[in-house]
């Protein structure tokens, strides 16, 4: 996973989401970590956006191109 | 990081150029008797008359994707309003993790809205199937398209 040089933990609430949605273990997630890295692809991704609405909140699908990474999900939830 | 931009045709068919043989050996059918041979002056016709619509996927100023559509009233429906007719779209391979493809068409129909078109076209390859994909964004299956090599 790609940590980059911002290794601060996500919100443990996206968190358990991105390890549910993506089999990757929530202690390998960080904000620095590119959404490409997580492997997914197309269906895989509005199917990560379904489960944060359902969970957290909706993040508005004009937004999805500003994501790329975990941390830039943070900040749309925040 | 991928970012993603409408651009103009000159600028995007100077950058997009090596994208273009790999896009039509990937996709394009009946190779053997219709070569790849993009119009560039037409397409820069077009692009002069404010009738194409150029989405890109660029990564560290790169292009790794693109949405291109024509953008005019329908011939069919001249007072409904803009329309746009997409013409091409490709990723590159080894590029499509992480939404890519997601994104270039929600910013796509994003930046198509702000222009003020009120519907868009889009088919998608029979043997390189996306219909999933485009009805989870909300797109609806209205047609299917046929072919036919006469000469």
């Amino acid at each position: 996973m790609e940590k980059g040089s911002d290794s601060r933990m996500v919100n443990p609430k996206l968190a358990e989401v991105l390890a549910r949605e993506t089999g990757i273990s929530a202690d390998s997630l960080y904000s620095s970590t590119t959404l490409e890295s997580l492997g997914i692809d197309s269906l895989e991704f509005l199917s990560l956006m379904h489960a944060i609405r359902d969970a957290i909140k909706e993040i508005p699908e004009s937004r999805f191109a500003y994501l790329n990474t975990v941390g830039d999900i943070e900040r749309e939830l925040a | 990081m991928t970012t993603f931009h409408v651009e103009k045709w000159a600028t995007f068919h100077r950058d997009a150029h090596p994208l273009f043989d790999m896009h039509w050996k990937e996709l394009a059918l009946d190779q053997a008797k219709i070569p790849l041979g993009l119009d560039s002056a037409r397409f820069q016709v077009l692009c002069d008359q404010g009738l194409l619509h150029i989405v890109t996927a660029r990564k560290a100023g790169v292009v790794i994707g693109y949405f291109v559509a024509i953008v005019m009233p329908h011939l069919h429906y001249k007072d409904a309003g803009l329309m746009a007719f997409t013409d091409m779209y490709f990723i590159r391979p080894g590029c499509r993790k992480g939404g890519c493809g997601v994104k270039l068409f929600t910013e796509a129909e994003r930046t198509l809205r702000e222009r003020g078109v009120v519907k868009a076209y889009l088919s998608t390859k029979v043997h390189q199937d996306h219909t999933q994909l485009f009805e989870k964004l909300g797109w609806r299956l209205s047609d299917k398209s046929f072919c036919k090599v006469l000469a």
